[in-house]
Order: structure tokens, then C-alpha cells, then sequence
């Protein structure tokens, strides 16, 4: 396809006994921003490093900008890389750091010094462009770290869980540069376990687990993965199985059981008229409910309908 | 070429902005050559015998009594002894106190029995708490003892003349027949003369150090010890480089390098070319500083910068192959500090080679402070180490190769 700049095709790859990516195939198109949501040991991080290529040694193909990305090293001009450590030089200042890392790249000195300006103002660094790091914030140090990615001004970004650890504000700045990028016309893959991170930036969502691509998709089209559903979270006191053993016969009746651990089920209901006899039929059976939200469709549903758990569990 | 530029350049600015730890290995060597010589050193003046304090008893105080005195008093004599003239009772007390180092009593008589050409003795007592100097005093002793019998044989019959002009009263002298006497004394001067002046043989004084220091300079005992603790300290400075290594292989540093277009191979010489070179920056320093603070003579300075240039390319490859293999901090910290006191131990940073057990020395074979020591040595003496360069850029160029290779495994998972 001519709009696609990035084409993962059947990548396996394993450590010892773990299979961290299976078949894994999926493609990117110029501009969009994708988010790959999945829970932590999904394989997202070895997406990355496969893509990075620091991890060899898997089976499968890359294909970037329609050439094989791991044939010409000179592709890695094209791609940036933000990682989910904060790798730079906490001794120096900003400006060092970003001298440095873009000089790795080729671009010459009076036009990485030019960059250097601009991206520091990007990520709203400017005034603090001089100071060692390590007198940084958290929040600094992750949009510095993405300012790293971005100085040579690459056609593709992947980012490796890059709001971790940080508060609401940063990450709230960090979205917002993603985003800015992507309108910029930059591809980028934005790994992260964060449903609402995804939400909020991607123009495309892809769900992983367990190495591979359970769905992938706009956020409508993954929603009408669950259907017009209302989605209900019951709250109780009652065991998993306590309470599957009460809902059989109403499971496949209107009511879709997404996912049940000790104390929390979760429903897709076609019609919400039906949760006063699910109410009468749990009281029956002794089993309290403390709380019951009834929500829209959203990507938590979507996911537990695909994995039949939380993207916390 | 660029990434290796880079990132020397890039690890000369961060330490440049944090140069303590360098610093602090900088200066240690001074400090220890500077402590170690200050002890252990030795100048002309320290090299001079003390004066040697000579008690003189003389019982007989008489004509060659008073010679033999006055001998101690000559230019030559008084910067060595140091002699006073004591009663014999008042000497034997001082000597058994131990106030000289040797009491010489004159018997009673002694001019009398020369001049009679009969066997006489000077007693010389020792001061038994000294071994040395009173040995010194006992054979200028025996010298004087045997010019003294040599002149007596030569002039035998003249001094029988003496002896008896000198038992004669005066007034009783005949004059008239003194002078054949005195013609007879001055035609054996004369031909004594032809071989005393100037003397048929000569005796050419010569002290070992003293005929080399004419052809090169003086032993300086700071060029044997600042190179022999310098090379200790050299690894250490270069391992803080090359730690650099696992520093970003575990920050996740080295992966981000690696996003870049940069091979391995690139990072792997970029590391070893930065340690390698600042190593030689740092040891011009000690080149300059040894220079500047302890007069050494170096040699020659090619020769040493070639030396320089070969030590710590092998220490930056030696430091890149372990690194290569150490999964962290903690095992990096459990090795690296007893091999560098290893090296520096069986390769005479620590002391000398030569006082070393025969064991050792075989083991210094092995070690590049050894090669490093002697080396220095050789360029002291202005011979180029051809050995010591050769033996270093062998086994150097395969610790780069071990090094690259594993490293490059490493880097790459």
C-alpha cells in the first residue's frame, strides 16, 4: 500500500521459553498515530527493541519506507526511538544531551543546532536549556527524553510507554506533544497500558496480549467489537465462581459476562431493563452487592472482551 | 569517524564538568612519589661519611709523634676526622662512654724507637657500638704505619745520623762534619725525587657514580619511583573511562546509541580510542608534572610517548574485554580493584622487581606494569623498549580483538 511507511509481517520472537511475540503482523500508514495497548509482558517492549534493533535473532519481516528496515542502517535517520528508560547523560545540560544524541544522526552542526532551539521550546524547556539534568523534574526529564527522539526530526516515532511515572500535569504535556506530532505529519506507534492515554491520542488503537494482535482499529470499529452493549460492573461480596455458578442460564440471554474475579463482574447488557432481575436473582442467592455502574461502551469493555481481564490484572 | 569523535568529545565535557574523581587519582601518585622519595631518597650531601671523632693520646709527644699528629690535621684529613687531643686515662674514659669512634695512644718513646729503627706499636681502641668508621681510623693507621716504616728503611742510615746528632749535646755538634751527612740526605732526595715527583705511579681515583654522572645525569630517585606508581594509577583512571561501558549498557544509554545509526563496532573503538587517548592526556600530565615538580629526566620523549601510546591502548582494551563480561556494577566492583593491585603488585608498582622473590619475578612477566617500569628505564637511558612496545602492542591489539568481539555480542541480544 502506498500510504503505508511501516509493514510488520509474522514477527516471532522468543527469550528461553517465552514467547514474547507470536506471528505478530501489523501495519502503520504515514501520519497516523497508533497506540498499542497491552497489559505489561504483552510484548510491546520487544515490538520496540525489534524495531529499534537492539534485539536480534527473531524470525519474521520490517519493512520501512517499503525497503527492509534491517538491510540499510541509513533508515535509522528516518525513525526516532523513545524508550521507557530515561537514557541521557543527567551530568549535562539539555542542550549537551540534545547536541550529542542528534549528532548521532545525520545532520550537520549548524542545523542540529537550529533543532536544538526549536525542540526545546517544543517540550517547554527553553529556560532551563543550560541546567545539568539532574536537577530536573520527573515530568522534565520525560519530555526531554522525547525531545531526544525527536531532534533529528524523524518520519517515525515509537515511543515505549513514555508517561510512566510521572503526575496527571506532565502527562497531560506529554500527550499533548505526541499529539502535535502526529498533526506535524509524523508517524508514530505510542505503546502504553494507559486505556485512556490511547483514547485521548491515537487515531488508531491496536489491543496485544501475550504477543500478539488481538484487534485493531479506529476507536468505533473496536467498539462495536462489544456492540451496542451498556456495560455494568457489579460489586459484591461473592467469590468468581460463586457468582458464574448463580448466572448460568442468564449468561448468552441478553446479559454477556465479560469478566468475573472475586468481587467484581463486569456484564454487557442489550438492555439495561433487564438489571432489576439480575438484582432480584443475585439477592436470591445471598449475594450482596455493594455498588453497580452502568457505563457506555468503552475500550476497558473492549479489551475485556478480548482478553477476559483487566488491563491491571 | 563522527560517532567516535562524539562521544569523546562528549565524555571529555562530562569530565570536565565533574574532574574530581580524576583528579584525586591525578594527584595520589604525586603525593606517594613525594612521600616515598622524601624517605628513601639519597643526595650528594646525604652520600657524605660523617666526620669520623678520633681521640689522640700522645705519651710520647715528640718529633714523629707530632708528625704522625699533624697528619690528622692535613686538608685532606680534616674534613674526615675530627681528632682531639687527650690525655690517655681522660680518652680511655671518653671511649668507654663512646664519645669517638676510636682512641689512638702514641706509646712513651715512640720517636726514640723509630729513629733506633726498633719495633714500636700505636694502639688504636675501637668504639665496639660503631662497625664502620672506626675501621676507617685502623687503616689510615696502617697506612701511616707503613710510609713510616718504608721512610725508615730508605733513610735507615741517615737516621741513624739523626739518632745520634740528636743524643749529642749541642755545643758538642760537629757542624764541619755535619755537612757530608746533609750532602748525602739531599743526593737521595734527588733521586728519590725522579720518582716522586712526579710520582712513577699514580693512583687514579675513581667512584662508579661519580664517572657516570660525568656522562649523564644524576640518579634522581623520583624517575624510578613516579613511573613505577604513575602506571598503577594510569589504570585506574582509564578504568573509570571504560566503565563507562556498563554505565550504558545498564542505564539503557548504550541501546539509545544504538537506535542511531552507529554500529557496534563504531561504539565498541569509540570507547576504547576515548579511554586510550585521554590515558596518554592524562600521563602528558604526569610527564610535565614529574618534570616540573621532581627535575626528572625523561629521555626520550618519543620513545616515551610511544610507550605512553602502546600502555594505554592495552589498558583501555584490557578494561573494554572485562567489561564486556561483567553483568553489573557490583561484579564490575568485586574485580576490577584487585586486578589493578594484582598487576601492581607482581609488576613492581608496589616495590621494586629486583627485591622481589625469584616467583614473583616470573609472574612480573605477565603484568604491564612491569613492561611499563622497564620500559621508562630503558628511555631513562635513552634505548629504545623495543621489547616492552612490542610485547604490549602484541598482546594489546588481541584484548582489542577479544574485546570488540565480545562486546559486539553483548550489545546485541
Amino acid at each position: 500500500m502506498e500510504n503505508t511507511i511501516l509493514e510488520i509481517k509474522n514477527i516471532t520472537k522468543s527469550y528461553d521459553e517465552i514467547t514474547a511475540l507470536s506471528n505478530f503482523s501489523l501495519s502503520l500508514h504515514k501520519g497516523e498515530v497508533l497506540g498499542l495497548l497491552g497489559p505489561n509482558g504483552a510484548g510491546k517492549t520487544t515490538l520496540i527493541s525489534i524495531l529499534s534493533g537492539t534485539v536480534k535473532d527473531f524470525t519474521g519481516t520490517v519493512s520501512f519506507k517499503n525497503q527492509d528496515l534491517f538491510s540499510n542502517r541509513q533508515l535509522k535517520n528516518y525513525i526516532g526511538i523513545v524508550p521507557q528508560d530515561m537514557a541521557f547523560y543527567e551530568d549535562l545540560s539539555a542542550t549537551d544531551n540534545l547536541l550529542f544524541w542528534g549528532g548521532l544522526y545525520e545532520v550537520s552542526y549548524p542545523e542540529l543546532k537550529k533543532r536544538v532551539h526549536d525542540i526545546l521550546e517544543t517540550v517547554e524547556l527553553s529556560a532551563r536549556a543550560k541546567e545539568p539534568i539532574s536537577r530536573f523534574s520527573g515530568g522534565m526529564k520525560r519530555r526531554l527524553n522525547i525531545a531526544i527522539g525527536l531532534i533529528h526530526k524523524p518520519e517515525l516515532l515509537l515511543l515505549d510507554e513514555p508517561t510512566v511515572g510521572i503526575d496527571v500535569q506532565a502527562k497531560v504535556n506529554i500527550l499533548d506533544i505526541i499529539k502535535n506530532v502526529g498533526a506535524a505529519g509524523t508517524s508514530v506507534i505510542f505503546t502504553t497500558h494507559q486505556l485512556a492515554e490511547v483514547e485521548q491520542t491515537c487515531s488508531r488503537i491496536a489491543i496485544m496480549d501475550k504477543g500478539v494482535v488481538l484487534a485493531q482499529g479506529t476507536m468505533d470499529e473496536l467498539i462495536k467489537i462489544v456492540g451496542e452493549k451498556e456495560i455494568v460492573d457489579v460489586d459484591g461480596d461473592f467469590t468468581a465462581d460463586r457468582f458464574s455458578e448463580v448466572m448460568k442460564g442468564i449468561d448468552g440471554k441478553g446479559i454477556e459476562i465479560l469478566s468475573v474475579t472475586d468481587k467484581v463482574a463486569s456484564m454487557a447488557f442489550d438492555n439495561t431493563d433487564r438489571i432489576p432481575s439480575l438484582m432480584e436473582r443475585l439477592f436470591k442467592n445471598n449475594i450482596a452487592v455493594r455498588d453497580l455502574k452502568i457505563k457506555s461502551p468503552n475500550l476497558e469493555a473492549v479489551f475485556l472482551k478480548l482478553t477476559g481481564r483487566t488491563l491491571r490484572d | 569517524m563522527k560517532p567516535i569523535s562524539l562521544i569523546f568529545k562528549n565524555d571529555l565535557k562530562r569530565r570536565a564538568k565533574s574532574p574530581f574523581s580524576i583528579l584525586v587519582l591525578l594527584i595520589i601518585p604525586f603525593v606517594l612519589t613525594t612521600l616515598i622519595g622524601s624517605i628513601f631518597g639519597q643526595n650528594d650531601e646525604e652520600n657524605k661519611l660523617p666526620s669520623i671523632k678520633v681521640l689522640l693520646a700522645d705519651n710520647d709527644k715528640n718529633l714523629i709523634s707530632k708528625f704522625l699528629t699533624g697528619s690528622f690535621d692535613t686538608s685532606q684529613m680534616k674534613d674526615m676526622f675530627q681528632v682531639t687531643i687527650v690525655e690517655e686515662p681522660a680518652g680511655q674514659k671518653l671511649i668507654s662512654k663512646g664519645k669517638a669512634s676510636a682512641l689512638v695512644i702514641i706509646p712513651k718513646n715512640f720517636t726514640e724507637d723509630i729513629l733506633s729503627v726498633k719495633k714500636t706499636q700505636i694502639r688504636v681502641i675501637k668504639n665496639p657500638s660503631e662497625q664502620f668508621l672506626p675501621n676507617i681510623v685502623e687503616e689510615y693507621l696502617n697506612t701511616v704505619a707503613v710510609l713510616l716504616s718504608g721512610a725508615v728503611q730508605v733513610f735507615e742510615p741517615e737516621v741513624k745520623e739523626i739518632k745520634a746528632l740528636m743524643d749529642t749535646p749541642f755545643e758538642k755538634i760537629p757542624m764541619a762534619g755535619a755537612s757530608p751527612f746533609m750532602e748525602k740526605i739531599q743526593e737521595k732526595f734527588k733521586i728519590l725525587q725522579k720518582y716522586l715527583s712526579p710520582l712513577l705511579l699514580e693512583l687514579q681515583q675513581e667512584t662508579i657514580g661519580k664517572k657516570e654522572a660525568k656522562k649523564k645525569p644524576s640518579f634522581n630517585i623520583f624517575s624510578a619511583i613516579l613511573p613505577m606508581i604513575s602506571i598503577m594509577f594510569l589504570m585506574f583512571i582509564i578504568e573509570v573511562f571504560m566503565r563507562e561501558i556498563l554505565t550504558e549498557r545498564e542505564d539503557g544509554k548504550l541501546k539509545r546509541i544504538m537506535f542511531a545509526p552507529v554500529r557496534p563496532m563504531d561504539y565498541i573503538v569509540a570507547r576504547i580510542i576515548s579511554g586510550w587517548i585521554f590515558g596518554i592526556m592524562v600521563y602528558a600530565i604526569v610527564v610535565v608534572a614529574g618534570i616540573l615538580f621532581f627535575k626528572i629526566k625523561w629521555g626520550n620523549y618519543f620513545y616515551l610517548a610511544i610507550l605512553v601510546a602502546v600502555t594505554c591502548f592495552w589498558i583501555a582494551s584490557l578494561f573494554a574485554l572485562m567489561y564486556a563480561f561483567f553483568k553489573n556494577k557490583n561484579q564490575a566492583g568485586a574485580f576490577i580493584s584487585p586486578i589493578i593491585l594484582a598487576f601492581s603488585v607482581f609488576g613492581g608498582s608496589m616495590m621494586p622487581i629486583e627485591q622481589m622473590p625469584h616467583a614473583f619475578k616470573y609472574i612480573a612477566n605477565f603484568t604491564l606494569n612491569y613492561w611499563f617500569i622497564q620500559g621508562t628505564g630503558h628511555i631513562g637511558r635513552y634505548v629504545f623498549p623495543s621489547t616492552a612496545v612490542l610485547s604490549m602492542a602484541v598482546t594489546g591489539i588481541i584484548l582489542f580483538s577479544a574485546a570488540a568481539h565480545a562486546l559486539n555480542k553483548r550489545i546485541t541480544v
